[in-house]
């Protein structure tokens, strides 16, 4: 029933997308998003849908699209660079097979990314774009918020939909991309033009935005918890009454801890206390080794070089407080422990392992140009004043305050070629270019050739007038 | 079922924003905007230059029209 349901479904965006060629680009969206075909059992399953709407997307684009407005810039080549870039790594990896496996889907991400600011060229479809990325992750947040109000949910025990543990259906990686669009729904609801802001709106943004806070909290993951300390610290930045936000969050925090599932309270704790725990030991080890690997592999291993390590730590043990009679623990103990093949845990090591510094290089300017750039452009048009541009600031930092969230949280996570972070990056250039294209239209024009009004005077000599 | 509620939701809100897409005229083209009134940025520069010289020209012809014997036809 499931299934015909989806088929249903994907049918009859396809057809009105035929109606609006752009309207494949944003069916894309959707099902890398929510990858319906995950969610179905068979029938979408057989089917190598995301590959034909892309083919779709493309060919709306070079059929119905006005070239006139494409716009490319720095960034979007740097893109296309580490595109290429990851490719030769691909084909001189140090794992081959395990290398083309993350090769298959991770170029898919990169050239869609590309993609996109070559067809987002006004402002209605960025909105839709930013939209469509909100209610397709939507899916995810509204059943992880509602179990976790529910049940409470767990570590490894919250289940999205499906029972996966990767991409966005992983608890740590979802955690921190629900926090990353938090900002995004509160431009919506704010400044949005397809569902216009009213009281409707607000409730479900603010029901939307409740359900992404409870995903950390259902998942258990700390990332999540360190994502929503980094929001509210930039949440600060723009707030009218900074001394009121401050008390009221520090209430609203020490009010709820109470109320916070124990489990979530001791992981958090372990943040603090990093020896006793072995998933930050195990980090720190795998880390190390990253360095070490990345200086006899300075232009990366390829990607999931990560099964080449072999890696030793210490840990102190601590007695389970649930069986405190347990003979085989001691507490403060020194334990050793040895594991191999353990993935990066983190996004920066996991570009400097596979891509090396060439990798890491393109990586960091791509990310962090693009808050850079942001600011620029909310700086511009705050100065602007403009009417019809009030929405640009407002969505310049939403973008800026998403992508930082995703750098802080990615420290911790793997997520270094997560597509939702790329769309994420097209997003921004699509609005500098569209913003610098619609500037050049505006902008003030002088009389070319200066008209003076002359009048004969009785000697025949101009008089300026 | 909370797992259909969720889809059903997400799913049904989607499906309203790609309809009315479909009818949304500023979807392709996007009327232009319009002329700023006073220039920005460095355009600022630009107008008080080309301010200051059509003041200095229309100055110059001044003299040359009330100097005696002055006027390009004399």
């Amino acid at each position: 029933m499931r299934d015909l349901i989806f088929v249903g479904y994907v049918a009859a965006i396809l057809l009105l997308a035929f109606n609006r060629p752009f309207i494949f680009t944003l069916v894309y969206a959707y099902i890398d998003i929510c990858a319906p075909q995950r969610l179905s059992y068979f029938m979408l399953n057989s089917v190598p849908l995301s590959l034909i709407v892309f083919g779709l997307a493309v060919l709306g684009f070079l059929v119905s699209d006005e070239k006139q407005n494409v716009r490319i810039s720095p960034r979007w080549a740097l893109l296309v660079l580490l595109l290429v870039y990851c490719g030769y790594t691909t084909t001189v990896a140090v794992e081959p097979v395990a290398a083309l496996e993350k090769w298959a889907w991770v170029w898919k991400a990169l050239v869609f990314a590309a993609f996109l600011p070559l067809t987002l060229t006004t402002r209605l479809r960025i909105e839709a774009l930013v939209l469509t990325m909100v209610l397709c992750l939507s899916a995810l947040i509204v059943t992880g918020g509602i179990k976790t109000l529910v049940g409470g949910g767990g570590y490894g025990v919250l289940v999205l939909l499906i029972y996966d543990n990767s991409g966005l259906f992983e608890g740590s990686i979802i955690s921190c991309v629900a926090i990353t669009a938090i900002p995004l729904i509160v431009w919506l609801a704010k400044h949005g033009t397809i569902f216009k802001p009213d009281w409707r709106v607000r409730m479900y943004a603010a029901a939307l935005i409740f359900s992404c806070m409870l995903i950390p909290i259902g998942t258990q993951a700390r990332t999540g918890l360190v994502c929503v300390a980094v929001l509210g610290l930039l949440m600060l930045r723009f707030v009218r009454y900074r001394m009121a936000y401050l008390l009221a969050i520090a209430l609203l925090g020490a009010a709820s801890i109470p109320l916070l599932p124990a489990k979530l309270t001791e992981r958090a704790e372990t943040i603090k206390d990093y020896k006793q725990d072995e998933s930050a030991s195990t980090r720190i080890a795998i880390w190390q080794w990253t360095w070490e690997f990345a200086k006899s592999h300075p232009l990366g291993g390829g990607f999931n070089s990560y099964l080449q390590n072999r890696i030793q730590y210490d840990i102190k043990t601590k007695k389970d407080p649930n069986n405190p009679n347990d003979q085989y623990v001691v507490d403060g103990e020194t334990k050793q422990v040895v594991d191999a093949g353990r993935a990066f845990h983190s996004s920066y090591f996991e570009m400097l392992g596979e891509q090396g510094y060439p990798g890491l290089v393109i990586w960091l300017l791509i990310h962090v140009g693009g808050i850079w750039r942001m600011e620029m452009v909310s700086r511009m048009y705050r100065r602007r004043k403009r009417e019809d541009e009030a929405w640009v600031a407002p969505l310049a930092t939403a973008l800026q305050n998403a992508h930082i969230v995703y750098l802080v949280g990615c420290l911790f996570v793997g997520i270094a070629f997560q597509p939702f972070v790329y769309m994420l990056v097209a997003l921004q250039i699509s609005l500098d270019t569209y913003l610098a294209r619609r500037r050049k239209e505006a902008t003030w024009r002088p009389i070319k050739s200066l008209r003076l009004k002359t009048t004969k005077s009785d000697d025949h000599s101009p008089v300026v007038a | 079922m909370i797992d259909n509620f969720s889809i059903l939701l997400s799913h049904g809100l989607l499906l309203f924003v790609l309809w009315s897409l479909t009818r949304a005229e500023e979807l392709n083209v996007e009327s232009p905007p319009a002329i700023d009134p006073e220039p920005e940025g460095f355009g600022k520069r630009r107008k008080e230059r080309i301010v200051s010289d059509g003041d200095a020209l229309r100055q110059r012809l001044r003299k040359k029209s009330k100097a005696p014997g002055g006027g390009p036809n004399a």
